[in-house]
């Protein structure tokens, strides 16, 4: 049932410290998978679960910037924000991830771009927040979304 | 225990939810980065 690829996103749940991250290679070279991050353009055509469009308010992708966009779909639609506390071109993104309905609940972000060599980047992406119930909950977030997005793509495999 | 397990099978679902989430997103990045032009050029189609 599983379709293999040879990307397929890792993920590591930390069982010492509140964290999720998420390791993935891209065929392109560090330049560009930097840029699709830092151009808003570009990052709102990608962010965000299948299925929401993402309407970009505020995205200064510098150190000391911040950002602010809208996700819509699905009947649903919910606003992010965050802070990016450093930005270093084709290397790392340190950010704070919000969602606005939660305001308390925060998450500390931080992508690692590697250059692999050969047009080849691979990304590190680590969210961090203050306790177990907040990192469970933040995995457990938008399952909603997910649960129908999955059934929907199985239904397609298993029609194909 | 019992209730243990519950809770790890639960647990072990929501990761590979999360993990298909961010599979998805990332395929979708995937498309993006093949759109964007190969020289060095901002995309301004």
């Amino acid at each position: 049932m599983t379709t293999t690829t040879k990307h397929e996103t890792q993920i590591i749940v930390d069982p010492d410290v509140p964290l999720v991250r998420i390791i993935r290679e891209f065929d392109a070279p560090v330049e560009k998978v930097f840029r699709a991050h830092t151009d808003p353009d570009l990052f709102k055509q990608w962010a965000g679960p299948n299925g929401l469009v993402n309407e970009i308010e505020t995205f200064d992708c510098r150190t000391g910037g911040s950002y602010r966009y809208k996700s819509s779909g699905q009947g649903w639609e919910g606003w992010f924000r965050g802070s990016f506390h450093e930005v270093r071109p084709n290397q790392t993104i340190i950010q704070t991830f919000n969602y606005e309905e939660m305001p308390d609940g925060v998450a500390l972000e931080r992508i690692d771009f590697e250059d692999l060599g050969d047009g080849r980047t691979r990304i590190s992406s680590t969210s961090l927040v203050d306790s177990f119930e907040g990192r469970d909950a933040f995995v457990a977030s938008g399952m909603e979304v997910g649960v129908n997005e999955g059934y929907q793509k199985l239904d397609a495999i298993l029609a194909s | 225990v019992h209730l243990e397990a519950e809770v790890f099978d639960l647990m072990t679902k929501w990761i590979e939810r999360y993990r298909r989430l961010a599979e998805e997103r990332y395929r979708r990045l995937d498309a993006v980065l093949e759109t964007m032009a190969d020289d060095e050029q901002e995309d301004d189609k």
